[in-house]
């Protein structure tokens, strides 16, 4: 669900979404490339992301993902998921008198 | 050659080894990795780190190779196969895609009402072998599946064909069916049982072989990776299913329209003249009203007590060598 979020707002190669993850996620995301690359595959394999060569002007040939309409609609499906389910623990959390 | 161009060298030549060896998808695998890196220790250069350590730490941060290459072989989507194997691939699907279809059809043609269990059969046996051809689908990684799943496809087609090529199938899952009448339903009448029925025992087996084809049709759907694929193959099949049963379904609902309507008069005629009509006089005075070519016997009883029967047939229109017949002990049959 994180790696579509990401994905979401616009196409990016491994290094880089490895990168936007650990600033984004406030150091919480500390993925290792060699966990990345099998991740990103799984999710080619489902259809949920697609991967295009880019040949930039400037710099080296990168792999880039993107997020398919298929895609779209599970990471919808997922953060409603997410979503309900952070809620509950939240509001057990905040009877429970620790929130 | 530095120490880490010789590292990385060495990384890559081992990663190549266990990714089985050069081929266009692990090319695409090695470039992408090795660009991902050199952008990894660029950016660490720039930040200060000695080129060797940078290096050093983007190869430890990707692990061992044969560990990457075993987590990529299994997450990876199947490479493309070659254009000629595709299209070849492509037409062996519609062979047996076309062959399915005619055979429902012909099974559809024998009987009297849907039969569940040779529709699960002929599926359950064809569907898993069309999917594995059709180029494009991705499966499920799961080597149950691969090497499991397919031996027992092979060991339910020999079965099929052993057990088909000795029983005569048409009479085992056949059933016999009351002439369905306004308000009534097709279900099988009580004590219909057709005189060719195999004892007891042999149930079994009749609802074994479809359920277990049943099985494999869920099995295979279930090893679908995409669900977008699932539904188009669903589709498909409920699109090969829906011609053949409202074809069948529509003769099937004419000849009962056209039976009610020639019991009647065949009733009304025995009132009037205390004996059946005989075949000469049903074909000069009744008049078919929704199907043309209706044909009409009486089958003599020997005996006291016994009363004669008469039947009415019916060549159905889309199938010449398969037909309906009425009997007037209340069921419906198809027939050869």
């Amino acid at each position: 669900m994180v790696l579509l979020t990401l994905l979401l707002k616009q196409p990016m190669y491994g290094y880089e979404i490895l990168t936007t993850l650990q600033d984004r996620g406030n150091g919480e995301f500390r993925f290792k490339q060699g966990t990345l690359y099998p991740v990103l595959y799984r999710l080619e394999r489902e259809g949920w992301i697609e991967a295009t060569w880019q040949d930039p002007a400037e710099g080296k040939r990168r792999k880039v993902y993107h997020v398919t309409p298929a895609g779209r609609s599970e990471h919808g499906k997922r953060t409603t998921q997410w979503l309900r389910f952070t809620d509950a623990v939240h509001s057990i959390l905040k009877e429970g008198g620790h929130v | 050659m530095s120490n880490a161009d010789t590292r990385v060298e060495s990384y890559f030549a081992n990663l190549e080894a266990a990714l089985h060896g050069p081929n266009k998808q692990s090319d695409a695998i090695l470039a992408e990795l090795r660009a991902d890196l050199e952008a990894q220790v660029h950016n660490a250069i720039d930040q200060g780190t000695d080129r060797e350590l940078a290096w050093a730490n983007a190869l430890d941060s990707i692990g061992e190779p044969a560990a990457l290459a075993k987590s990529m072989r299994e997450a990876l989507p199947p490479a493309p196969p070659k254009p000629w194997v595709c299209n070849l691939r492509m037409i062996l699907t519609g062979l047996v895609a076309a062959w399915t279809l005619y055979l429902l059809y012909g099974m559809r043609s024998w009987d009297y009402g849907i039969d569940l269990s040779m529709t699960l059969i002929i599926l359950g046996f064809h569907l898993p072998l069309a999917l594995l051809l059709w180029p494009g689908l991705i499966w499920r990684w799961n080597p149950l599946f691969s090497t499991g799943a397919s031996l027992a496809v092979l060991f339910l087609m020999l079965s099929v064909e052993l057990w088909a090529r000795n029983t005569p199938i048409t009479h085992e899952l056949g059933v016999e069916v009351a002439l369905a009448t306004p308000g009534d339903s097709t279900e099988p009448a009580a004590n219909t049982t057709s005189a060719l029925d195999l004892p007891d025992p042999d149930r079994l087996s009749k609802l074994l072989l479809p359920l277990g084809f049943g099985g494999l049709i869920v099995l295979v759907f279930t090893m679908l990776q995409r669900r977008k694929q699932r539904f188009v193959v669903l589709a498909w099949v409920l699109g090969l299913l829906a011609p053949v049963e409202a074809v069948h379904q529509t003769e099937e609902a004419l000849f009962c329209a056209e039976g009610r309507n020639a019991v009647a008069w065949v009733r009304a005629f025995e009132t009037a003249n205390d004996r059946l009509p005989t075949s000469e006089e049903f074909q000069s005075e009744y008049e078919p009203v929704w199907l043309s070519r209706v044909t009409y016997y009486v089958r003599e009883q020997k005996g006291p007590d016994s009363t004669n029967h008469f039947s009415i047939a019916w060549a159905r229109a889309t199938c010449r060598n398969h037909g309906l017949i009425y009997h007037s002990d209340g069921t419906v049959v198809g027939h050869d």
